[in-house]
């Protein structure tokens, strides 16, 4: 949809903070498909005891971990969950809440007031808290996880849309489509949708980015995939140890953890120049 | 007489104001539109304009009265067969056309919805049964059909096939909002209401989309409800005028009745604001100056009106350096609510120059003063036997006008 208007990813290309956001992206969702595929320089799980704590070389670039294993590819593995679960958080709270706010938005006073209540009420409660607290309750799998951070980030969507729908609801053209006697499906979903997914995408991107931190946060406290499921929050924890012996055992997952969070964040800026219509103009001349 | 497309009874809308209280957009409006007939709505920002407008192509459902179209009423009406009886232009063209829509693809969406790709009026029948079969088929020779008929529509506003493929930034005002004209003819309806559709536009490019709406009139022969604040095009366009003064309307009557001899003091203040484009004529150009060689319309009232006339032109002669005195209350410009509109009487009393006692208490009602002219005014409605200076009104005027013949203007 977005890809239509002229320029697009020019634009996002054009915008510093939208290429580096690429570059970083790109590098991390590379290496997340590298592990997902199987081509990770060595297997991950493999321990080896003649290469314990071995310090980056040639043949290990990050080094190698308590058992031998070569942390590049652990930390490849760790990425490929990390963004899973990232992923289908945000797809999560991403559909629930641009649903709950296009609803918020349309629909009468009522229904609103009900929705931005209940989302006020999950807004008090921080994200990471909510987390842990349905992550608990439902188990440690890589579902459990992205659904118990998923939920945290809906009331932000919901705001997110919110806004936009309310306006673009006495928008000329929505207005309009009445008069020709368009359905409020289709004026919601052919009209305003669309005009409010540039903002969606940008909240989607920095969600992205809170979501790889608050996976690796949970995993961090051992609320993660359970063990052999690599993962850069447990890998983190595992390293605090040895980290004064050994530094790259706690380098190397947190790396990988800053570029995610960084690039997803740098992602989002650029994503709102180009979205912002006054940057565009700006861009343009 | 012409058959009514239009016919509105007794509209008013009110919208909840907080504290229990409303405010009432439009009161008591009735109006009728003849096939092929323009009705000119003027009168200043807040007066309910653009409310009636909502109101007249269901937009907004009125608090009282009825509305019906084409003599079925527009209440409980199914949206898609409202949709083809009648059609808003707005003022804003850009607004009113989805950003991320092509020409074509807004106008074709609105063609294959009331499944009018193919020629003109042809798609309202039939289709769908027979089509079943050979759905490949006639999906792509829809979808051909669709663009001729975006194609047909585009030339109808003298717009040209090139335009289909632009995105609304690609278009200038005019362009814009001959698209939106195009639109709003695409479902064929009878009726066009057209909120202020030229006073987002440069004057140059004004005078074009006037003459497409009176073009388009004659060859769909279509029904216009014009709303403008500017009279010289509500007199331009119009057959018939009506002003709106705080949700009412205070008089109404053929554009020439209205807008060259008006009755209603509102009417005349409005009538005077507007420009006169030449320095040498615009000192002739007082009210009482146009009104003088205007016949009366019948015999009977042939003296009467003359007199009346004569006295409200004296009245206004004294106040007409500021026509129209002091600011529409501060209340109503939002506009009226109940508690800030004078609790009894005419509407327009605090700012009329002519205003009595009777104006204060009692409220004007809509009385044909002349055959076809309408006016809802204490003063303007009285026989001019009656009038405070005793004497007919003929003396009056040849007095001193800062004599103050009648009521004192007040301010």
């Amino acid at each position: 949809m977005t890809r239509r208007r002229p320029g697009f990813l020019t634009g996002l290309w054009l915008n510093p903070a939208g290429r580096a956001g690429c570059v970083l992206v790109g590098l991390v969702v590379v290496g997340g498909l590298l592990a997902a595929v199987g081509a990770t320089p060595y297997n991950a799980q493999l321990q080896n005891p003649l290469t314990t704590l071995k310090g980056p070389s040639l043949g290990h670039p990050f080094g190698t971990d308590q058992f031998g294993r070569d942390l590049l590819s652990l930390v490849l593995e760790g990425l490929w969950v990390s963004l899973k679960i990232a992923f289908l958080a945000v797809a999560i709270a991403g559909v629930a809440g641009t649903l709950a706010g296009i609803i918020a938005g349309y629909l009468g006073r009522w229904t609103s007031a009900l929705i931005m209540r209940v989302t006020d009420m999950l807004f008090a409660i921080p994200a990471i808290l909510l987390a842990l607290a349905i992550v608990t309750a439902l188990g440690p799998g890589a579902l459990d996880s992205a659904l118990a951070i998923g939920v945290g980030y809906v009331p932000i969507f919901v705001r997110v849309v919110r806004g936009p729908v309310l306006s673009l609801r006495t928008a000329g053209y929505v207005q309009a489509g009445r008069v020709l006697g368009f359905s409020s499906t289709r004026l919601l979903f052919r009209h305003i949708l669309p005009n409010v997914a540039g903002t969606v995408a940008v909240q989607a991107s920095l969600a992205l980015a809170w979501s790889v931190l608050a996976e690796a946060s949970l995993s961090f406290l051992g609320l993660g995939p359970p063990p052999p499921t690599a993962s850069l929050g447990e890998m983190v924890s595992q390293s605090s140890s040895l980290a004064s012996q050994a530094w790259w055992t706690l380098a190397a997952p947190s790396v990988a953890i800053v570029v995610a969070v960084i690039g997803f964040n740098f992602l989002g800026d650029g994503l709102r120049d180009v979205f912002d219509p006054r940057s565009r103009t700006a861009l343009a001349a | 007489m012409r058959a009514a497309v239009l016919e509105a009874r007794d509209l008013t809308k009110e919208y909840p104001a907080g504290r229990g209280r409303s405010v009432r957009a439009v009161r008591g409006v009735s109006m009728s539109v003849g096939e092929g007939e323009t009705l000119g709505v003027a009168g200043e920002s807040g007066c309910g304009k653009s409310t009636l407008a909502r109101l007249l192509v269901g937009l907004e459902e009125p608090t009282s009265g009825s509305i019906s179209l084409l003599g079925q009423p527009l209440g409980g009406t199914e949206r898609l067969s409202l949709a083809r009886r009648a059609q808003l232009v707005f003022q804003d063209p850009f607004s009113s056309l989805n950003p991320r829509l092509t020409v074509a693809a807004a106008l074709g969406e609105v063609l294959a919805l009331h499944g009018l790709a193919g020629g003109a009026g042809a798609g309202r029948v039939g289709g769908a049964g027979s089509a079943r079969s050979r759905w490949r088929e006639t999906i792509t020779g829809r979808r051909s059909e669709r663009r001729a008929q975006v194609d047909r529509l585009l030339e109808l506003v003298a717009l040209g096939a090139r335009f289909a493929d632009r995105y609304p930034h690609e278009l200038s005002g005019g362009q814009a909002q001959r698209v939106a004209i195009a639109r709003a003819l695409a479902v064929e309806p009878k009726l066009l209401v057209l909120d202020e559709p030229t006073s987002a536009l440069d004057v140059s490019v004004r005078a074009e989309i006037i003459n497409l709406l009176m073009r388009l009139q004659e060859e769909l022969s279509l029904s216009y409800v014009f709303i403008s604040h500017d009279l010289s095009i509500v007199r331009h366009i119009s057959d018939r005028v009506c002003v709106m003064y705080l949700g009412k309307v205070v008089e109404q009557g053929s554009w020439d009745d209205v807008l060259n001899a008006p009755l209603h003091p509102y009417t005349k203040a409005l009538a005077d604001a507007v420009p006169v484009p030449d320095p040498e004529r615009a000192p002739q150009r007082a009210t009482f100056a146009r009104l003088a060689p205007t016949p009366p319309a019948s015999s009977e009232g042939s003296e009467k009106p003359a007199n009346m006339r004569t006295l409200l032109e004296a009245a206004l002669a004294a106040s007409r350096r500021q026509p129209l005195p002091g600011a529409l209350p501060a209340a109503e410009v939002a506009p009226a609510t109940v508690a800030a509109e004078p609790a009894s009487g005419c509407p327009y009393q605090a700012r009329c120059p002519l205003a009595e006692e009777i104006c204060r208490s009692a409220l004007p009602e809509l009385a044909e003063l002349v055959a076809g002219h309408l006016v809802a005014c204490h003063v303007a409605a009285r026989p001019a036997g009656v009038a405070q200076s005793g004497e007919a009104g003929l003396p009056a005027i040849e007095r001193e006008p800062s004599g103050r013949v009648g009521r004192q203007p007040r301010t």
